[in-house]
């Protein structure tokens, strides 16, 4: 990729992720509902009283807490379903995987945009689910590898 | 490999087996808590059949057992029979056939792993073993009563040999026995055997149809032709197309639901309580990178035969569970098991390779230590307090109470459970024979016509059938129903005496005992 490509792609990528910023409810993902921290409490008078130190630490400890919502939100960014059906249409599906697959073949001539869709994953990690819009900031790395999908196409035919 | 290598890697295996074994039979009779409907279902047909040589409805030994509807295959009953005339009619016996099969299933992916030379180093073959073994999906099916397991492992050892063949073509006839014997156990298993052969040979054609295997494919015809005339008899009757009305072609986005990280990972979709575990899905958190990668790296190979198996293996397992409903299920999809840990394995493989070896292996046992923590919490500690319901728990204690009061008449309210029958049957240890006499002959007499369940069970001094409000309350009889059968009012108004309650493991009443006015 060239220089001025590079530069625009990083101006537009700083511009998804200041929309994608702006339109995230970012407390609702690391906010505890006292249903959620009553369940906690149950689950660690389940345990037996000589595993109740670590059974504090695994249920309830409000750090551990913390980095299970963020692994939430990661898992929630690598759904598939999050996708596909209300944003993308299924028949997108294919064109995008294969565009993936393609991109990570090629890693070493797309450097850029893999370092940029991993950003994203990141990103959209800390900031959580609840976005107006979806994650917003996964959606030109979306175009780029259908690109990617029929250009290979293309060159096969 | 020297003979101290093999030693080691023996020994390792047996370990492995060891830790499967433990985990596998540990309180296997109160863990899943309770005794599920299914579970019962089998055990007491097994029972019957064991005992009349008919089953529940009087039918002499069916091919698929009509059950409670369902027209399941039939193997499992059939050798749940034989286990109970060994070891008796205890809960704990259909489970251990479940574990036993998971504890095999587990060989024959170690088998297949080598076999197929994807996973190159041994350390990581037996790593992935373990950790394929102790993941919560085979654990969980693993502790079942019922026959997923069994088929599984069957089917399991089907596509072993059907890999095995591509290289040495007597495995043809064997491949096909056992995938054929897979379709006597199981619906899932009924779909799949057809799906993996077609998709075999459709894909590996040019080594299948060659001069010299002509023998070979003749044979394997001729064993699935022989083992498959007992479905080729039943073809015509609406039991055999029982499962099929619900395969549509619709649902093939459900791909993207299996597959997708967040459900194998981190959430089961699963609607249906009594097949999830608390806080775990089908494998553990960590896996999702070295699936990434796995998939991948298949993905990029798969022009090399064993990849191209494994793929299509992947693919294929997937099939009968995308097209046979709108929900996830993890049980229907329990054969994909198989290709995803192969996935993972390829996955780690490549991710310890660029790893410092010492680094790894402090990885590895701090892994191992998550996972085993991850599966004790949620399987040992959480999933009896928070599925018990979904296990159909209690219903013991019910049948020794009714039992104790064998001089008087009982109502069971079957609105929210229609199948609470089979519970109390064989919770009360009910004579088969004597229960073949209660049943509507019409059952009999039409059993493969796939008639729709009666509305009511009378056994010993027991109905089970929703409350007729003013016809039961005029008897002298107990009602039993869950805390929505009887409201209080309801109780004022019908001049019910409560006699007693039942509860959960958590002090919360689960059933209650009524008296009618008459009786008092």
């Amino acid at each position: 990729m060239n220089k001025l490509i590079k530069v625009l792609f990083l101006i537009l990528y700083v511009f998804f992720v200041l929309f994608q910023i702006k339109t995230t409810n970012v407390k609702l993902a690391y906010n505890f509902s006292a249903s959620e921290i009553d369940l906690a409490r149950h689950r660690l008078n389940q345990y037996p009283p000589r595993l109740a130190r670590v059974a504090y630490y695994w249920e309830e400890k409000r750090e551990v807490q913390i980095l299970r919502r963020l692994e939430n939100n990661l898992f929630s960014v690598l759904d598939f379903r999050e996708y596909f059906h209300e944003r993308i249409h299924y028949a997108f599906a294919p064109l995008i995987f294969s565009g993936l697959y393609l991109l990570f073949r090629d890693r070493k001539k797309y450097t850029f945009v893999v370092v940029g869709l991993l950003v994203s994953i990141c990103i959209l990690t800390i900031l959580g689910p609840y976005a107006i819009h979806g994650p917003v900031l996964m959606y030109p790395f979306f175009v780029f590898v259908s690109l990617l999908s029929i250009k290979e196409l293309l060159k096969r035919k | 490999m020297n003979i101290n290598k093999l030693l080691q890697n023996k020994l390792v295996i047996v370990l492995i087996f060891i830790a499967c074994g433990f985990v596998y039979f540990y309180k296997l009779s109160e863990i899943p808590n309770g005794f599920y409907v299914d579970e019962s279902t089998v055990a007491y047909n097994a029972k019957s059949i064991l005992s009349t040589g008919k089953d529940e409805y009087g039918f002499a030994f069916p091919i698929y057992f009509r059950l409670m509807g369902s027209y399941t295959p039939s193997l499992f009953i059939y050798l749940s029979a034989v286990a109970i005339k060994i070891f008796g009619y205890y809960p704990i016996v259909p489970r251990s056939l479940s574990a036993a099969s998971a504890i095999i299933s587990v060989y024959i992916f170690y088998l297949l792993l080598v076999r197929l030379k994807i996973v190159k180093k041994q350390s990581t073959r037996l790593i992935i073993s373990m950790f394929f073994a102790l993941s919560p999906w085979i654990v969980f099916n693993a502790r079942v009563g019922y026959e997923t397991t069994f088929g599984f492992m069957i089917f399991n050892v089907g596509a072993y040999f059907l890999y095995c063949a591509l290289s040495s073509p007597k495995y043809y006839k064997w491949a096909m026995l056992f995938l054929s014997v897979s379709t006597y156990i199981s619906h899932n298993q009924r779909f799949l055997a057809p799906l993996i052969i077609v998709a075999y040979l459709a894909f590996f054609r040019k080594s299948i149809f060659k001069k010299e295997n002509k023998k070979h494919i003749y044979e394997a015809f001729v064993v699935g032709l022989f083992t498959q005339i007992p479905n080729l008899l039943m073809i015509a009757t609406p039991a055999f197309w029982i499962k099929n009305a619900q395969f549509e072609f619709k649902y093939i986005n459900n791909f993207l639901m299996y597959l997708s990280p967040k459900t194998l990972f981190w959430q089961s979709p699963d609607i249906d309580m009594q097949h999830t575990i608390p806080k775990l899905s089908m494998g553990y958190d960590w896996m999702v990178f070295f699936y990434l990668i796995g998939i991948y790296l298949i993905a990029r190979r798969v022009k090399l035969k064993n990849y191209k198996f494994i793929a299509m293996y992947f693919v294929v397992s997937l099939v009968p569970s995308v097209f046979s409903g709108y929900f996830h299920s993890s049980q229907r999809s329990l054969a994909f098991a198989v290709p995803l840990f192969i996935a993972i394995g390829v996955g780690v493989e490549e991710a310890v390779g660029r790893v410092n070896k010492k680094i790894s292996i402090i990885l590895l046992l701090l892994i191992f230590i998550y996972s085993g923590f991850s599966l004790y919490s949620s399987y040992f500690v959480l999933f009896p307090k928070e599925r018990y319901e979904a296990w159909n728990y209690g219903y013991d204690q019910l049948a020794n109470f009714i039992s104790e009061h064998s001089n008087s008449e009982f109502l069971v309210d079957s609105t929210r459970n229609p199948r609470a029958y089979i519970l109390l049957l064989y919770h009360m240890d009910i004579s088969p024979k004597e229960y073949q006499m209660d049943v509507d002959s019409i059952y009999r007499d039409k059993y493969y016509k796939a008639l729709p369940p009666a509305l009511e069970y009378k056994f010993a001094n027991v109905l089970v059938r929703p409350i007729d409000w003013a016809y039961d309350s005029t008897r002298d009889t107990y009602i039993i129903g869950d805390h929505l059968s009887v409201s209080s009012d309801q109780a004022v108004e019908h001049g019910l005496a409560k006699i007693k309650d039942f509860h959960d493991p958590f002090g919360n009443t689960i059933f209650s005992v009524f008296r009618t006015s008459k009786g008092i």
